[in-house]
């Protein structure tokens, strides 16, 4: 059943505003990359088919708007996604510091069935600009990823499209496992009995 | 959230003021910039954002943004009044409308009265009646009476600037002298006030390149480039334009002139109605083929986006389901964009349920955790657009059960249903596609009947009750997608939607088509949402079905037995041929009624009998086209005569290229159509010999009472 038909994977980007979730998408998407920042008012939307051992896969990525002032879009939002990444700039401890509540405010807003091995991917973007100014050390980043479950973590420039690829393969591959990892099975037992007896005429809708 | 609700509402009594402020409304609209206005903080915020964006990255996919408007509302509540109060003026146009509004304790005999008095009217129009429709006095009443809302829609400001008062005289000269400045009976309005009731007022010019702050929702769907929901989101400006002054806007525009602005209205109206049956002739975008393979990815958006009317189902999540046209690369995004919008109203307990932009109207029905969304620019009303959502979501329900679709949903919200709905599409797309071509039964909810006459039908009757086993629940003969004849128990009636969800089913996709036995499991929704009937099928001749349903999972071949004694009992009996050579010949003319008939074509629903009849669409709408024309027209007839509170019995509309009427009564709907020119009186005495035919003929027309066991 699983390989008759092409798999949908919804993608949530979350993370501080001015990290680089658009770049990191675009890059991804569209391999292009603009200087100027632009902010995300609300939410954009990306399509992208990709290759999962085999298998084809759309994904259906969702980024978000990183301004607090957005952050009530989120409640119908998150609802139903596959995979949730994070992303902060290695340059940047406070949003580094902020990827705990984005997290937490993910799981509770989205209540997936099963909080502990829900998908996260963490994503520490912006490793282009020079070593001195950088933040967040990189034994820092992995020991958080370690204690939340072992989340897979990559270092990426989207200006460079450094790792961009191979941190949204990981993300795909994911997803795909989240999605299927209740596999309905196609038990419609439970609803082939219809007693007629019991069912009243309901209204004298006659013809 | 609420105050939308209360502002949107127009509240115009006296129909001088309608036409005054429609009229200046259009004249001004170019530099007007009204915002709608939102009693949520955390909203004005997001919109008020959104306005500074506005001219920024939206511009690359503005194609549409320039003219869209947006309005939104968050309620149809309020949209049915509309309706009944302004048909009687505003006739798309062209010309008159008249209405007459008769109280229907008078109507209990229902029949000919009502339209006989119309006739009256019109010979003695200088006698003052007080439901004259050629009395000014007499509309005045019938507006005031019914205080009904106004309410104005984006499409009065899409109106070109340049108006052409030559045709004003013109138009004037043509409308059957019914006009003079004395006896206004109708007012020249738009014809939108009656087809496109729910309205919310946000009339700014949309950004893009006009680079003009942005309010309102500037639906574009989403393409190439990531789409963002910033031009998305219903816009919500608490700038320095208050709803209140807004209204007061409106209702205190310097008075144009009454009569100044009646004929420019005139003028207006008629170029919108030729601009109408404009979008309505050109043929390309009625294009329905599926052949995109060897269109660019651009031209492939490009027609996706030029469709007249979308169907579209996607999960609370925001995975799409089910989509008429478009791949799963440009569908996904729009419904994401979709989702957000809906959820974007979610909190509290009223959700979004319509909004327009530009000529698309937006509908969405939210079913559990299916949404479904038709985007229509073809002038239905919200009512009339969620009836057919709700065939789409019976169907799907139809192949899945309720049961089955909550509990996937309730167990896994990221579930992707195109899985278990998975080869079924093919009979979403046969009803999306009759849904979109327009089709009376889905219009008027009802079913249509090959004609026959009585005894054959209960002959026919009587052998499938004396065939029928102990499992058999319904059985059915269907021929031509028209039922010849019906069984049922006594006390489980068959519902309409289930039974055109079935015959949808059969006649237009060759799934069942094409001999051979079928068993299939089906839930009839309307019936009993929570299972699966069985039904044996098997098309006993090309076009001629017989359907027997069980609740029983293990009685195919008792079903297949059954059917093998029906058919030999139906061949002995020499029905076959004559349910062949109905089915051959077609549905009768209207000139077969009355002869030289100035009525091309009519549809006679039977409310008691919830079915209805029509003749064939030739002569006249023999073409495609000629019959999207009609069913556009039907559906126009229909919603005025259907809008809530409407007191609407009799609804005359004369159009450049035809005249109509719908005539209500307790018993039934008429709906007919005659060429233009039609004098008033002529359609009416046709109608009533209609109706009179009908009558007389009810037992071959209908399947009254049907047959039970």
């Amino acid at each position: 059943m699983s390989s008759r038909k092409k798999v949908l994977l919804k993608v949530i980007i979350l993370g501080d505003s001015g990290v680089g979730k658009t770049s990191l998408m675009n890059q991804y998407v569209n391999k292009k990359f603009s200087a100027s920042y632009k902010a995300t008012i609300g939410a954009d939307f990306l399509t992208k088919e990709v290759l999962v051992d085999d298998r084809l896969v759309t994904m259906q990525i969702w980024d978000t708007a990183g301004q607090e002032r957005f952050q009530s879009l989120g409640v119908a939002f998150y609802r139903g996604a596959d995979c949730c990444v994070l992303v902060y700039d290695v340059n940047n401890q406070k949003s580094f510091d902020t990827l705990d509540s984005w997290r937490d405010e993910f799981l509770i807003q989205a209540s997936p069935r099963d909080a502990d091995s829900f998908p996260f991917v963490v994503i520490g973007n912006k490793i282009d600009v020079d070593d001195g100014k950088r933040q967040v050390p990189q034994k820092r980043a992995m020991t958080f990823c370690q204690s939340k479950g072992n989340l897979p973590y990559f270092e990426t420039s989207a200006k460079e499209a450094i790792n961009v690829e191979q941190a949204f393969e990981v993300i795909a591959r994911h997803a795909l496992a989240q999605e299927e990892a209740e596999e309905y099975t196609g038990d419609f037992g439970a609803s082939t009995i219809v007693d007629i007896g019991a069912d009243a005429d309901r209204d004298g809708c006659a013809c | 959230m609420d105050l939308y609700s209360k502002t949107i509402n127009l509240v115009v009594t006296p129909l001088k003021d309608i036409s005054d402020s429609v009229n200046s409304t259009i004249s001004n609209s170019a530099e007007r910039t009204w915002k709608l206005v939102k009693g949520d903080d955390r909203a004005t915020a997001e919109s008020s954002v959104t306005t500074e964006e506005g001219s920024g990255g939206t511009a690359d996919m503005a194609g549409t943004s320039e003219t869209a408007r947006a309005l939104a509302t968050a309620q149809d509540g309020a949209a049915g009044a509309t309706e009944g109060s302004t048909s009687e003026h505003s006739g798309d146009g062209t010309d008159v409308e008249t209405a007459t509004s008769v109280p229907n304790n008078t109507q209990s005999r229902a029949e000919p009265e009502p339209v006989a008095g119309t006739e009256q009217e019109e010979d003695d129009s200088r006698t003052p009646r007080p439901q004259s429709p050629s009395q000014p006095s007499g509309v005045e009443t019938a507006a005031g009476t019914s205080g009904e809302h106004i309410q104005i829609t984006e499409d009065y400001f899409t109106r070109p600037s340049h108006l052409d008062l030559s045709g004003a005289s013109t138009l004037k000269g043509a409308d059957n002298g019914m006009l003079g400045p004395g006896s206004c009976p109708v007012t020249p309005s738009l014809e939108r006030l009656q087809s496109k009731p729910t309205t919310a007022l946000s009339l700014s010019q949309v950004h893009a390149n006009s680079g003009a702050v942005s309010s309102g929702v500037s639906v574009i769907i989403p393409y190439t480039e990531s789409s963002s929901i910033r031009s998305l989101v219903p816009t919500i400006d608490s700038g320095d334009n208050d709803v209140a002054g807004m209204l007061g806007e409106i209702l205190n525009e310097d008075n144009v002139a009454f009569t100044a602005g009646y004929s420019q209205g005139w003028a207006l109206s008629q170029q919108m109605e030729e601009e109408e049956e404009l979008a309505e002739d050109s043929d390309d975008d009625w294009d329905e083929s599926d052949n995109e393979d060897e269109l660019t990815e651009d031209e492939r958006i490009e027609k996706w986006r030029s469709r007249k009317k979308h169907f579209f189902i996607l999960s609370s999540a925001g995975k799409p389901v089910y989509s008429r046209y478009g791949d799963e690369a440009v569908v996904s995004q729009f419904m994401g964009v979709i989702q957000t919008i809906i959820s974007f109203f979610q909190e509290g307990s009223d959700p979004l349920k319509s909004f327009s932009a530009g000529k698309h109207r937006f509908t969405i029905l939210q079913e559990g955790h299916l949404y479904l969304v038709a985007v229509s620019s073809l002038g239905e009303t919200d009512t009339q657009l969620r009836t057919q959502l709700d065939m789409l979501y019976t169907q799907v329900l139809s192949t899945l059960t309720l049961t089955t679709v909550a509990k996937v949903f309730g167990e896994r919200e990221n579930f992707d249903l195109r899985r278990l709905l998975g080869g079924t599409e093919v009979f979403l797309d046969g009803l999306s596609d009759a849904m979109v071509r327009g089709e009376p039964n889905i219009l008027l909810g009802s079913l249509e009947c090959v004609k026959m006459r009585k005894h054959v039908r209960e002959k026919i009757n009587s052998i499938l009750l004396k065939c029928r086993t102990n499992n058999l629940l319904y059985g059915l003969i269907i021929a031509d997608g028209r039922l010849v004849s019906v069984i049922r128990p006594k006390r489980h009636s068959l519902h309409p939607p289930d039974l055109q969800l079935f015959i949808s089913m059969l006649f237009s996709a060759s799934t069942f088509k094409g001999g051979g036995e079928h068993w299939t499991p089906i839930c009839l929704p309307k019936f009993n949402a929570k299972g699966f009937l069985h039904a044996y099928i098997c098309f006993f001749q090309p076009e001629i079905a017989l359907i027997l349903i069980s609740p029983t999972r293990e009685a195919f071949f008792e079903m297949k037995e059954a059917k093998d004694n029906i058919i030999e009992q139906l061949d002995r009996a020499g029905s076959i041929p004559i349910i062949e050579s109905a089915v051959k010949r077609g549905r009768y003319l209207a000139s077969d009624l009355i002869e030289g008939t100035v009525i091309q074509h009519f549809l006679y629903k039977s409310k008691a009998n919830v079915q209805f009849t029509m003749p064939s669409f030739d002569p006249h709408f023999s073409t495609q086209h000629a019959r999207r024309r009609l069913m556009i027209l039907y559906q126009r007839l229909h919603a005025a005569v259907h809008a809530r509170n409407a007191h609407l019995k009799v609804h005359h509309s004369i159009r450049r290229r035809s005249v109509s009427l719908a005539w209500v009564t307790p018993t039934f709907e008429l709906y007919c159509v005659a060429g233009a020119g039609t004098p008033r009186n002529v359609l009416a005495k046709h109608a009533n010999m209609i109706v009179g035919w009908i009558k007389k003929e009810e037992e071959r027309l209908f399947i009254v009472g049907g047959a039970t066991f």
